[in-house]
């Protein structure tokens, strides 16, 4: 198993958000994370991403304790995060937003043979790799958020909402190319509101409400009549 | 024609020195969100511990140069370390860091005086004067604009090129977003400050050198270069540049029409002017909030 989040509860300073969650992440998997707003989701995303206060449990990487590695420790061990909200740069070039996506990485080989690579997975940005990234229409913008965050090659990647004001056509797209990533390897949390449509591509879920998790499995079994609304009504 | 000529050459030299006040304090502005007044002090200092060193103990220019340079970026950092970098962990409000900068700048302003004395410092360097025209400029003039221009290619080449500059504009750009990217933003704060207060001390030796020192003048450069960057529009190094000409050139029109008593008020005129009428400056996208 590559992340192993074990009875973590956090918050934000006395703001206790989450309680007592566990949720498990493999490779090749592509798991998402559904709930009612404000059920705590992209805290989930935030807590791996020292974005938050715990109080409780550890999280587990690839066997090593993560719990409280700073951002560029998550970047080294290969967890990316791409926040909520198309947040690209939007006064830099899409390369320039690219190469910071790198700025970790040591080598100027490794970080040019990683830009080939996005551009290969998405070839729109490459064509636009010069054009301001604020000028880029929404469904590019979120391809580069994920490039970006592709840049240093993560084991596991953790969007929050990445359809976030996409139009359905978009949606498929983006989420046709995380599918892609999933079968080359890489582990994938998304958190999601289009419940329906996030179940139509991932493996299993998680669903959150009040900061716990209330019910996990298969895609298939969320997916059953019922099982939404006895949690969301609970 | 002749005049006019006189009065733009005049602006480009005022406007020079300018300019690395404006572009040091967007510097500092990008990546922290600060307007920081107190760089007054900082080039202040520039001037003052180059004109001790060098005249006062006799020591030599580059050496002067030198210890003016460190002093000034030391108090540049440690302005920034201890007090805005305090306030920003307690999640200070913008209105606070505008009254502490304001702070630093009168307390700045009373120590220099209180070390250096209030005599106006003159160095009485005597260099040739070249006559093209009938227009005057002296070996000073022309090595104080090739400094500057060649400190600002400097300065754009870093920010559009190299590493830190890229980081330093994601950083102004999104701080949240930059965070997550691993870069340390308070790193690329305590760099930007480093760069402008260098760029700060350097304005402060120049000044000397050409206009001599006066301890009011760092409080005007501060509002001079505040006044260059909301001309150019607040965040854009390039408009701040232009902006100092803009402020150069209405200085040398106030003195030959009303006298070099004007000289000064002619920045406060510009940025009440820019601030009613068009603030988000001359190429400015967003309103200055």
């Amino acid at each position: 198993m590559l992340m192993h989040i074990e009875n973590l509860s956090a918050g934000y300073g006395d703001l206790h958000v989450l309680e007592d969650v566990n949720l498990v992440v493999d490779s090749s998997e592509m798991v998402v994370l559904i709930g009612p707003n404000g059920a705590g989701k992209s805290t989930v995303l935030k807590s791996v991403y020292a974005m938050t206060t715990k109080t409780a449990g550890r999280i587990l990487f690839d066997g090593i304790d993560i719990t409280h590695l700073p951002t560029h420790g998550l970047i080294e061990q290969g967890v990316g995060y791409v926040p909520q909200g198309r947040q690209v740069f939007s006064s830099l070039t899409v390369e320039e937003n690219l190469e910071i996506g790198g700025y970790l990485l040591d080598h100027k080989e490794t970080c040019r043979a990683n830009l080939q690579h996005v551009y290969e997975t998405f070839p729109v940005l490459c064509e636009k790799r010069r054009e301001l990234s604020g000028n880029l229409s929404g469904g590019q913008q979120q391809q580069l958020a994920i490039g970006r965050a592709l840049m240093t090659q993560p084991k596991l990647l953790m969007l929050d909402e990445p359809s976030l004001g996409l139009s359905p056509k978009l949606m498929h797209e983006v989420f046709e190319v995380l599918k892609r990533l999933a079968q080359e390897g890489t582990a994938l949390l998304i958190v999601e509101q289009n419940v329906r449509f996030a179940l139509h591509y991932v493996d299993r879920g998680y669903l959150l409400a009040g900061g716990r998790i209330k019910v996990s499995g298969s895609a298939s079994e969320l997916a059953k009549e019922g099982v939404m609304q006895s949690a969301y009504l609970s | 024609m002749q005049i006019v000529l006189q009065l733009i050459i005049n602006a480009i030299i005022a406007g020079s020195v300018y300019a690395l006040v404006a572009s040091g304090l967007t510097f500092i502005y990008a990546t922290s969100r600060i307007f920081h007044l107190a760089h007054g002090v900082v080039i202040l200092l520039g001037g003052y511990v180059f004109h001790y060193v060098w005249v006062v103990l006799g020591f030599s220019p580059a050496l002067a140069a030198v210890c003016a340079i460190v002093v000034s970026v030391a108090t540049g950092l440690i302005m920034n370390e201890l007090v805005y970098e305090t306030q920003r962990k307690r999640k200070a409000k913008r209105m606070a860091y505008l009254i502490s900068t304001i702070a630093l700048l009168m307390i700045g302003n009373a120590l220099v005086l209180l070390l250096f004395g209030s005599s106006l410092k003159a160095f009485s360097v005597q260099t040739e004067v070249y006559r093209f025209f009938d227009l005057n400029i002296t070996l000073m003039q022309i090595i104080l604009i090739i400094v500057s221009t060649l400190l600002l290619l400097t300065l754009s080449f870093i920010v559009k090129k190299t590493k830190f500059g890229k980081a330093m504009r994601a950083t102004a750009d999104n701080e949240e977003v930059a965070e997550v990217m691993g870069i340390k933003t308070r790193d690329i704060r305590r760099l930007s400050f480093l760069v402008g207060s260098l760029l700060g001390a350097i304005a402060g030796i120049l000044i000397g050198l050409e206009f001599n020192l006066d301890p009011n003048m760092g409080v005007y450069l501060a509002i001079k270069g505040f006044t260059a960057m909301v001309i150019g529009g607040v965040g854009s190094i390039g408009g701040a540049i232009f902006g100092a000409f803009i402020v150069g050139l209405f200085e040398q029109i106030a003195v030959w029409f009303f006298g070099a008593g004007w000289k000064n008020s002619m920045a406060f005129v510009l940025l009440f002017f820019f601030l009613l009428l068009r603030p988000q400056g001359l190429f400015g996208m967003r309103k200055f909030k």
